[in-house]
């Protein structure tokens, strides 16, 4: 694996406005992405966990330009996407794709597989005939696990875990450098769901994709990422790589996630952090620290006086970040 | 054959009997579409003590939800269809039952929780108004004060803040996880001895899932209630069920102790389905192992096994005829020609 660069993404924020009233003024803000930094390197995979609500998909669309950013910047490759033209931005398109969470709205019912694929092929030229493409087509259709017969078919004619193959075959058409997966694998059943985890994993090695892979599936972000990020109400409250944070998780908000999820293993005691209420909303964000309001350890200063993202570094010297200001005391 | 065997167990399970709450047994469910009969379910049968958690866990359309819809009587009319079995209820059988006898015992003795409280709950009415249709049913004498007062004790039940101003909100002003504890409010207000779940955390995510789990299992406790846990979720089904039945296709292919099954699964469904999910022991990034090919429709069920065409293990007797229900012990059962080779 590369340690070189790919996406670097500084203190992306995403307001969207609420109107109200009889001009329809802005009358409030919804903070989705308030203030992220984040990088991801060639052939890495960044996981994104957080519970609904939190940011995690505007972040991804954010980063690749389908929703405009309120502020901040993400430089890909060197070059800055946040003030390039809608057709210059077409370039990047190639290098930056995205799977989407429901196979069934993101594939055009009306089309058979072949309009799909081919569209991304015609968009930016690649292969100069009909039947150029067409064998290209096929191979993507090989390289994701479907039969080639599939090529004239509509959608509808397959399972679930079949139409994630067609996202994903769309997805690495145009051997993209960077594909986010947005919930990618959540609506599969499990055996289909290791389907694609396998599928994901061989096509990284294959073609040396970078992946940031948002879920809120723990187990299954652990075992596809070589780091994690954990958002929480639009901002990453700790980050550092797939082993320490599940081993060794500094903010409360981490340790509680973690501890909730159900394993399948009836032998094992846990002892379980539930937390209090909801995720409070957006519009109004708690004061000082964003989790205060369901944090079992919070303290007066919590609530005042916003911890920063440091760095408490992992026992191997590796970067360990977490906005915590009893990161680890606990 | 399969019969002289699944008696063989219930009379193992004679001195049980007073213990047992409901008994499935045999039942088949099937659906007219456009003409064509479906069957649904194949002889599903299962069996739940007082106070007992079962889990019935198996990927989507394998027949969780019927099951559950068959027992409660719920299935859409007309097109579904309990055609045979039983569905015994202390000793009663509930197919039997006129709808009205059925509408005595449906919320009452028995409630349900389903997956999306958003479409569970009607949204044109109040919380108050919802909960309390439930007490004007089955209380016909309660006045309207007591029925205030007793919808608000069950919100504080289910902890839900501020009852009093929750319970002439709608829906909508609801989140998710506040929705699911009204309609468990709504379930346990008649006390009932039997909750079904069907997929009651799916929507939710995992610390209100942590929350809504913790919260059954106290008033299961507080109600010495028997619950059946409909779930795709195997973590769910190893922290919260004493039993489990794994459904494939229509049919129940195993059950056991939550421990036993975990431990040692018997069928190769059951133990494709184990190590075909990612845990936090498992090695990052390696190959996870997983189930080839895909469940069967229901419109071309093979007469023989029907994992045959995903099992490793298949061989030509399990190309002739459907496994039978073979008991390993008193409290496990399989179907399967090869359960001995796992």
């Amino acid at each position: 694996m590369s340690s070189e660069e790919l996406i670097s993404i500084k203190d992306l924020k995403v307001h969207f406005p609420i109107k109200g009233g009889i001009f329809l003024r802005e009358v409030a803000k919804v903070f989705a992405v308030d203030g992220v930094s984040l990088s991801v390197n060639k052939g890495e995979t960044l996981g994104l966990v957080g519970e609904s609500g939190c940011g995690k998909s505007t972040f991804g669309k954010a980063l690749l330009q389908l929703i405009k950013p309120t502020s901040g910047s993400v430089t890909f490759n060197n070059d800055e996407l946040t003030d390039l033209s809608k057709a210059k931005l077409r370039q990047y398109r190639k290098d930056l794709q995205i799977i989407f969470q429901d196979p069934s709205e993101s594939l055009n019912s009306r089309h058979t597989v072949e309009q799909i694929l081919m569209e991304p092929l015609e968009i930016h030229k690649i292969g100069d005939s009909r039947n150029d493409r067409k064998a290209i087509i096929v191979s993507l259709l090989q390289k994701v696990g479907l039969p080639a017969d599939s090529i004239n078919k509509y959608p509808h004619e397959f399972s679930g875990g079949q139409k994630q193959r067609i996202g994903i075959a769309r997805a690495i058409a145009l051997e993209p450098q960077l594909i986010v997966c947005d919930e990618a694998v959540s609506a599969l059943d499990v055996s289909v769901q290791s389907q694609i985890l396998n599928l994901l994993l061989d096509l990284q090695e294959e073609m040396g994709l970078a992946y940031i892979f948002i879920a809120h599936d723990l187990a299954v972000v652990r075992h596809i990422s070589d780091k994690v990020a954990v958002m929480y109400l639009g901002k990453i409250v700790e980050f550092t790589d797939a082993d320490n944070i599940y081993a060794k998780p500094l903010h409360p908000y981490t340790k509680a996630l973690i501890s909730a999820i159900p394993e399948p293993d009836p032998f094992k005691e846990k002892d379980r952090v539930i937390l209090k209420g909801d995720v409070p909303s957006p519009i109004d964000p708690p004061s000082g620290c964003r989790f205060h309001t369901r944090c079992p350890y919070a303290q007066d200063k919590c609530k005042t006086d916003e911890p920063e993202l440091k760095d408490y570094k992992n026992e191997d010297g590796s970067e360990h970040m977490a906005a915590c200001h009893f990161a680890g005391e606990f | 054959m399969e019969n002289q065997k699944s008696s063989s167990i219930r009379c193992l399970n004679l001195d049980k009997r007073n213990n047992m709450l409901l008994e499935v047994r045999d039942i088949v469910t099937t659906f007219d579409v456009e003409g064509k009969i479906l069957t649904a379910l194949q002889e599903v049968s299962f069996e739940i003590d007082k106070g007992q958690t079962l889990g019935i866990v198996g990927e989507s359309g394998c027949g969780k939800s019927v099951t559950s819809l068959s027992v409660m009587g719920l299935l859409p009319k007309p097109s579904g269809n309990t055609i045979s079995g039983q569905v015994l209820f202390e000793g009663q059988d509930l197919l039997k039952l006129s709808p009205d006898e059925m509408g005595k015992i449906r919320g009452k003795r028995i409630a349900m929780i389903f997956q999306e409280p958003m479409t569970a709950l009607n949204p044109v009415y109040r919380i108050g108004r919802q909960i309390g249709e439930i007490f004007k049913i089955h209380f016909p004498s309660m006045n309207d004060q007591e029925i205030l007062t007793k919808s608000i004790d069950l919100l504080k039940d289910v902890g839900i803040p501020a009852p009093e101003k929750r319970i002439s909100e709608y829906p909508h002003q609801l989140s998710g996880g506040m929705r699911q504890r009204v309609m468990i409010a709504m379930a346990l207000a008649c006390e009932p001895d039997l909750l079904i779940c069907d997929e009651p955390t799916t929507a939710l995510d995992v610390t209100i899932q942590a929350q809504i789990l913790e919260l059954i299992k106290e008033l299961q406790v507080k109600n010495n209630m028997a619950v059946i846990m409909i779930t795709h979720d195997l973590g769910v089904i190893a922290e919260f069920c004493d039993r489990v039945a794994v459904m494939y296709a229509g049919k129940v292919v195993e059950s056991a102790h939550v421990k036993d099954l975990y431990k040692s699964p018997k069928h190769p469904y059951t133990k494709g389905l184990l190590s075909s999910i990612p845990t936090m022991n498992h090695p990052r990034k390696t190959k996870l192992d997983t189930i080839k090919g895909q469940v069967p429709s229901l419109f071309n069920m093979p007469p023989y096994c029907r994992f045959e065409n995903r099992c490793p293990y298949a061989s030509d007797v399990c190309r002739q005829d459907y496994p039978p229900t073979e008991a390993i012990d008193d409290s496990r059962s399989v179907n399967c020609h090869h359960w001995k080779d796992l």
